[in-house]
């Protein structure tokens, strides 16, 4: 008994700083990794000796001249421009219905709107191949594509629903007071308020596409090589120096992506739904 | 004896003094409230006393055992938090018996003492509800049947009341006394309502600005309010410049553009420390209530010609508000015969007077005054 | 009347029957977005539970002895089994870690939006990016030999590559932020006076955190358990890179099942295997009361 008061005592005295200490520790080594691919990214030596004698910008010149290494980066951008919008579009008309009208199977839809979390990436991955053989469709752009927005819709509707629902209603009926219609009012009333949610939920969406792997991997063909495919690769079949560039160009890309998302929509809503 | 002693206590947040050497005792059994307006380290001193914070200097204690650095659950004192801070996980009866479980009680007598408490608190058969099934008042109840159920030496009160409408207050109020009398443990309650302080408590304790301004009966803090900052905080008061024009001892002709009275025993007046040499600078103030409306009937009153502003009803009185050449005046009484418009003389018998320190413009004249 | 004329007429009196009819602009709404994942993601799994029952690439006829080599051989039982292992022994690192963490951010640290951002970043970046950092760090001569050896602990570079340990670390790694996150919103909902009032009725802070804090963050907790425990049993890209052949994960065998071994309803079994066992695993989650908090992030 006394014992157990002796530690309440203590921890009562100490807990605050052993908390932060222990929360320094736990960050600390969630970067440390990252730290070290930085730093390697800009070792002389290449890869594999740490801690580098000499530093160097070489491979970064040389992943900028990497035919491969730029065309799998144009790759990415491709199918991460063509699936976000269609992934926002088919988001906002989902978050839509949901937020203004009282249907059957609305639980079901929202279901619908998050299972692609749920089931492990793999076996979705797998299934696609499979479904698009059976359909006849021919691994390439295409399937990547509409892997991609099976992929990101649950992310932008988990931000665009709520951002739907939170919007006053009565703006809108004000406006169709005014005399506009239900068009007009969507163009010129809702969207312009839920745009800060429209975007975050776009970003998001595009972050997921452009990291995506696991789904990629299996609907592609050889032709249809993006980023992660590329790097993944590079990590398989022994390494090279490059991987540590590209990693920072990830790191870079996340950093600026979260910075955009957290000033348009605050940090909370960024953690909380993300 | 002193169920609580506080000496010197003093707390600093950075370079902001919440509480600043405050000294005070409290006896076995009282009701004392500190009262203060928001910012003046009344909770601050509620929750050293509890073991939240630390002291930066001085000591308290306990039944005179000193638990300045003891931790919050190794003191015999409980708390009714602002927020209550009911368990929501928990049901009633859990959460009266929480403190119960800590110090070891037996399953049955604890089960006994949650109804006992229940039944004081007048929730009997209340022992399963869920927090979230409670009206306010209620919960209320729950929050103080926890804090006294651990039979402690003092409970501590963080302004619970606050959150409830008029009546029920009033009602809780009651409530309170009714309780602290059946058990007999010290209260001791935090609030900035006036009211609240003056309905419930035995002796009060003013706080301004994380000092003690004074800790007496409530009824002397009214009379003889320490320092014009209580006279104005407990009750309303009105001022009125003025001089001291013929000194005898501690008797004084006070005169303000004409007007005079003769304030005998002047000392015993004095709220302040006043100088009562002739032609010092001092203002003389006036209890809403001592104010009476047409004309005088007797001699030696401070009586000023002014405008009725206003009127409004609280309870059996008729509150004015007189424009008048010192501005204006508000009088209590229960005379209701005057309208907005009517021109009316205000006036006051000098027995009534409060002198106190000259506003502080004028501060400088009345340097070097000797004390009362 | 022109072709195009016509055409416009045609859409001009569609868009006006959709502006006037509820239901037809609820099922505009509504049906592209269902009709979407319906084709392109329900109807895949459907096509997978199907190939799942055929004894060899259609036509073939059904079977059931894809779920009977699963579970009677040694071979998938063990890759069932350690993939519970590490599922389980991840998540409870993540649990415990993440609960530090957000405990010390939403009660002891003042700048609590810095510290979020260094969690999250990390998260937002790729997975694989991720993986190959802690290749870094477990590879023979990687940062940990380097370490080890200087500090005494170790004479010569090992690694601990494709071990149990570096996967167990892999999946630690790249979910901890994903708990930390329901966890630090459950704990700044909760209401700080609680702490203090059951202090003040007698108890230290390791019973006020057993009696008040867990039990009142338990939704949040249950939560984080599940969004770990779901893409932690399905992984494939962490014990891929970090356990290679030595650590196989069941996400690993399906994978091989279609890339290498070309034993697609095989595979597919399997897959249905780990579906089921994840679609039990959310049940519990929900019957235990997390209720609708497990919408939320994930990213293999």
């Amino acid at each position: 008994m006394s014992a157990l008061n002796t530690l309440e005592g203590f921890i009562h005295r100490h807990g605050d700083r052993i908390g932060r200490g222990l929360m320094v520790l736990i960050l600390t080594l969630i970067w440390i990794p990252i730290g070290v691919v930085v730093l390697m990214s800009f070792a002389g030596e290449g890869v594999l000796s740490f801690p580098p004698e000499t530093y160097t910008v070489r491979w970064y010149a040389e992943v900028l001249n990497n035919d491969d290494a730029i065309s799998a980066t144009l790759t990415s951008l491709r199918v991460s421009l063509v699936a976000t919008p269609i992934t926002v579009l088919i988001s906002l008309l989902a978050a839509y219905g949901v937020a203004r009208y009282d249907f059957r199977g609305k639980n079901a839809l929202q279901a619908l709107l998050t299972l692609p979390i749920i089931v492990p990436l793999v076996v979705t991955g797998v299934a696609m191949t499979l479904f698009f053989g059976n359909i006849n469709l021919s691994s390439g752009f295409t399937t990547v594509v509409i892997a991609h927005i099976v992929r990101t819709v649950p992310f932008a509707a988990l931000i665009i629903i709520p951002t739907v629902i939170g919007f006053d209603r009565t703006l809108e009926e004000a406006s169709k007071d005014l005399g506009a219609s239900e068009l007009r009012t969507f163009r010129r009333v809702t969207l312009p308020n839920i745009m800060p949610g429209v975007i975050a939920g776009g970003l998001l969406a595009f972050t997921v596409s452009f990291n995506e792997f696991v789904y990629t991997y299996f609907v592609r063909d050889t032709a249809t090589q993006t980023l992660p495919v590329y790097l993944w690769g590079l990590i398989r079949y022994g390494f090279s120096p490059e991987v540590n560039v590209i990693s920072v160009l990830f790191l870079l890309l996340a950093a600026g992506i979260l910075l955009v998302a957290v000033s348009l929509t605050g940090l909370k809503q960024v953690i909380l739904r993300g | 004896m002193s169920v609580l002693t506080i000496s010197d206590l003093r707390k600093e947040f950075g370079d902001l003094v919440a509480v600043d050497d405050v000294n005070f005792a409290v006896d076995d059994g009282e009701f004392v409230s500190i009262l203060g307006p928001s910012g003046s380290g009344k909770s601050t001193i509620l929750r050293m006393i509890a073991g939240f914070e630390t002291p930066t200097a001085g000591t308290i204690e306990i039944e005179g055992e000193n638990v300045t650095a003891a931790p919050p659950f190794d003191r015999e004192v409980n708390m009714v938090f602002q927020s209550l801070a009911l368990f929501p996980h928990l049901t009633v009866a859990e959460n009266i018996g929480y403190g119960l479980v800590e110090s070891g009680v037996p399953e049955d007598e604890r089960r006994e003492r949650i109804a006992e408490m229940l039944e004081v608190v007048e929730l009997s058969g209340y022992q399963d509800r869920n927090i979230d099934q409670l009206s306010g008042g209620e919960q209320q109840r729950v929050a103080l049947a926890r804090a006294i159920v651990n039979e402690p030496k003092i409970v501590l009160f963080d302004e619970p009341l606050a959150s409830l409408d008029r009546k029920l207050r009033q009602h809780m109020q009651f409530e309170l006394q009714r309780i602290q009398e059946e058990t007999g443990i010290t209260f001791l309650y935090v609030t900035h309502d006036q009211e609240v302080a003056m309905a419930v408590s035995d002796r009060m304790l003013v706080l301004n600005d994380g000092e003690m301004e004074q800790l007496d009966s409530v009824e002397t803090i009214y009379d003889k309010p320490a320092s014009k900052f209580v006279a104005q905080f407990i009750g309303d008061i009105n001022l009125v410049p003025a001089s001291i024009v013929e000194a005898n001892g501690t008797d004084v002709t006070v005169d303000s553009r004409g007007n005079r009275i003769h304030v005998s025993d002047a000392a015993g007046r004095c709220v302040d420390a006043v100088s009562l040499e002739e032609g010092a600078d001092v203002s003389v103030g006036i209890r809403p209530t001592g104010i009476t409306l047409g004309d005088p009937d007797r001699e030696d009153v401070f009586s000023v010609r002014g405008e009725i502003q206003n009127r409004g009803y609280a309870g059996d009185e008729t509150v004015y508000t007189i424009d008048t050449e010192y501005g204006s005046f508000t009088a209590n009484t229960e005379d209701r015969s005057y309208d907005i418009g009517d021109d009316v003389t205000v006036w006051w018998p000098a027995d009534e007077v409060y002198l106190f320190a000259p506003e502080t413009e004028t501060a400088s004249v009345s340097d070097g005054g000797g004390e009362p | 009347m022109s072709v195009a004329n016509r055409g416009r007429q045609v859409l001009e009196s569609g868009a006006e029957y959709v502006r006037e009819h509820r239901r037809a602009r609820l099922g505009l709404l509504v049906g592209i977005p269902a009709s979407v994942l319906v084709a392109f993601f329900i109807l895949p799994l459907l096509t997978m539970a199907w190939m799942s029952f055929l004894a060899d690439m259609p036509p073939a006829p059904l079977t059931l002895e894809h779920y009977i080599r699963i579970f009677t051989g040694d071979t998938y039982i063990t890759v069932l089994w350690r993939t519970a292992v590490l599922t389980v022994q991840s998540t409870i690192i993540v649990v415990v870690l993440g609960y530090v963490l957000a405990y010390s951010i939403a009660r002891f640290t003042k700048r609590a939006t810095i510290v979020l951002l260094l969690i999250i970043l990390p998260f937002w970046t790729n997975y694989i990016v991720r993986m190959y950092a802690l290749i870094n760090i477990f590879q023979s001569g990687g940062v940990l030999d380097t370490v080890m050896i200087l500090v005494g602990l170790a004479n010569e570079p090992s690694g601990i590559m494709y071990s149990h340990t570096a996967v167990l670390i892999g999946l630690a790694y790249v979910w901890l932020p994903l708990a930390t996150f329901p966890f630090y919103a459950s704990l700044t909902n909760m209401d700080g006076d609680l702490i203090d009032a059951s202090k003040d009725l007698g108890a230290g802070p390791i019973k006020t955190f057993l009696r008040v804090t867990l039990p009142m963050t338990k939704n949040g907790v249950i939560a984080g358990i599940v969004l770990v425990a779901i893409p932690a049993f399905g992984s494939f890209i962490t014990p891929a890179l970090l356990g290679g052949t030595n650590v196989l994960m069941v996400g690993m065998v399906i994978e091989q099942q279609f890339a290498a071994s070309f034993n697609w309803p095989f595979g597919s079994a399997l897959g249905m295997v780990v579906t089921v066992g994840v679609v039990l695993l959310i049940g519990v989650g929900s019957w235990l009361g997390a209720g609708g908090k497990l919408a939320g992030g994930g990213d293999e």
